[in-house]
């Protein structure tokens, strides 16, 4: 199944992981990036583990991880992990 | 960041803040207040490395962990990770 990643503005690559890590998708910057994928495992795995509530079955909803001009932006559904590299543009400081 | 400036943090009730942890680059909690636990710091500490391994050329980035019940901002900058906890608008 085909996911639109380029519907997502500013995408510049994806990844699509099943639970247990494997590659079932990727493209762009991303595509075929085995190791990278190893590596997001490892964030996800931990951040499963950090208690965002007193409730134990809060788990993340999205996971960001962001420089100054790009990010990765991180969601887990239907037991399969998405992965997207996209473009950031800092919000501007509010004019006078 | 001293534990004096942590309380701070929490004391000027900055809209949402509910809780802060730092922790030195081993993992170690050098403090935590509000609602963060001491018991988190090595992941705080896991995540932040790994997450600044992705891209070694580039200073470390912010990473943002986020749930309906709040979220979690952290940032490596040197040897020491700081976890920001926000609550739920």
């Amino acid at each position: 199944m085909a996911v639109p990643f380029d519907r997502i503005p500013d995408s510049l690559g994806y990844l699509v992981l099943t639970e247990d890590g494997a590659v079932v998708n990727s493209g762009g910057d991303l595509e075929n990036k085995e190791d990278v994928a190893n590596q997001f495992m490892n964030i996800i795995q931990t951040a499963l583990r950090i208690p965002l509530s007193s409730s134990k079955k809060d788990k993340f909803k999205k996971l960001s991880i962001v420089w100054d001009n790009f990010m990765y932006v991180i969601t887990i559904s239907a037991h399969k992990i998405y992965i997207c590299k996209r473009r950031f543009i800092p919000p501007d400081a509010a004019m006078a | 960041m001293s534990t004096k400036e942590m309380d701070a943090l929490l004391r000027f009730r900055l809209p949402g803040i509910a809780g802060v942890i730092c922790t030195d680059e081993h993992g170690l909690c050098l403090g935590a207040k509000g609602v963060a636990t001491r018991e988190t710091s090595g992941h705080i500490a896991n995540i932040a490395e790994s997450a600044a391994r992705l891209n070694p050329n580039l200073p470390p980035p912010v990473i943002a962990i986020e749930s309906e019940g709040g979220s979690i901002l952290i940032k490596k900058e040197g040897t020491i990770t700081m976890g920001i906890y926000k609550s739920p608008n």
